[in-house]
């Protein structure tokens, strides 16, 4: 998933776009490390040292990971668990609302 | 001693305990014809163990790069069935059809076909034989969710059993798929289900000091507030930095918020 997700973030750098993640894993100095190693920019909540436990992801009542919403600009859920090119589909109808027409492209590698 | 070793009676490989040589199944059970006839359940360990074997050795030799489809083809039509297995299996458990081993081989089979004949077979064998058991619980499992025959079993299950335990976490089951779907019907049963849930099955014990009870708020969260066209609760925590942030600091922007952890 993250080749995926790293060319989304570059390629709508420019864009009303972000992409927040809410990390689960309880070691967050072994955390810091994983996001540097593999350059992964985009800003993510702590659980916390309960890790899948923590109270983020409980309130969310999550229990499958990865477990995706995606918002439009006022806050609104409009999609959930798009993976991929669903995830890029769902983007782009969302900034297209917005009057941000985009095309969203990846290379090989970037596919999950 | 011989080579067997039984593991909570799922399809856990056998495990040589002689020192001097590894044994396999088939040995197992041929040492044991010349001491002591072997029990029920060690029989019933080797047909599993020699199942396990023949999957492992035919899920290697597919994953030979090398194959023509052709060899592909004649290879994969050697892979070992459950179904003759199922036929062995039931031979062996025929003579004690309502213990232990033939509960352990009933869910074994269910739990490798999902559907099916034996599937059916074993669900019925589990029913017949089984309907007072706390296990009905795991049969439950592995129903097929949303499609009209796992949900009548589920159905049938809370409908048979005589324990709360069962009745609460198959409930809570179906209440947990119904919970992702955005449908009005699907929220309406959800919510019947989690209120009785709280009033009845609250003190189920889900292990870990935990109670069934304990995870019907987050459920309920999630339904009234984490549905399509909801906005999305508030998020105040801190990054990884340890700066304190809010989700809604993104308002104006399109978000994916992605629950993920690299493992």
């Amino acid at each position: 998933m993250y080749p995926h997700e790293r060319s989304l973030v570059k390629q709508l750098a420019d864009k009303p776009f972000a992409l927040i993640g809410v990390n689960s894993d309880p070691d967050l100095e072994k955390l810091r490390e994983t996001l540097k190693e593999k350059n992964l920019t985009w800003r993510s909540f702590w659980n916390g040292p309960e890790g899948t436990s923590g109270p983020i992801s409980t309130k969310w009542n999550v229990t499958g990971w990865p477990t995706i919403y995606v918002m439009d600009q006022n806050g609104v859920i409009r999609y959930k668990n798009v993976r991929g090119a669903k995830m890029d589909e769902a983007v782009t109808a969302l900034l297209a609302e917005m009057g941000h027409e985009v095309e969203i492209k990846h290379d090989e590698e970037d596919h999950d | 001693m011989t080579g067997l070793l039984v593991c909570g009676g799922g399809a856990i490989p056998l495990v040589a305990q002689d020192a001097k040589q590894q044994e396999t199944a088939g040995d197992a059970a041929q040492k044991q014809d010349d001491e002591k006839p072997a029990t029920l359940r060690e029989q019933y360990q080797t047909l599993l163990g020699e199942f396990n074997k023949s999957m492992a050795e035919y899920r290697q030799a597919m994953q030979n790069q090398e194959l023509t489809a052709e060899e592909r083809k004649a290879l994969s039509e050697k892979m070992p069935k459950i179904a003759d297995y199922a036929v062995k299996i039931k031979e062996l458990i025929a003579a004690e059809p309502a213990g232990d081993v033939a509960l352990d081989a009933y869910l074994f089979l269910a739990g490798n076909t999902r559907n099916g004949p034996v599937f059916d077979e074993a669900v019925e064998a589990v029913f017949t034989h089984f309907a007072q058991s706390e296990r009905l619980a795991d049969l439950g499992r592995l129903a097929m969710i949303g499609t009209p025959k796992g949900d009548a079993l589920l159905e049938r299950i809370i409908e048979v059993t005589p324990h709360d335990s069962v009745k609460g976490k198959t409930m809570f089951n179906i209440a947990n798929f119904l919970s992702s779907r955005d449908d009005e019907a699907s929220e309406k049963r959800c919510l019947e289900l989690l209120q009785t849930i709280q009033d009845k099955y609250a003190e189920v014990d889900m292990g870990r000091g935990r109670k069934l009870g304990d995870r019907v708020p987050g459920m309920l969260f999630a339904i009234q507030n984490l549905k399509i066209g909801k906005v999305a609760p508030d998020i105040e925590g801190n990054d990884i930095d340890e700066v304190s942030f809010k989700l809604s600091d993104y308002r104006g922007k399109v978000v994916v918020l992605d629950f993920w952890g690299d493992w």
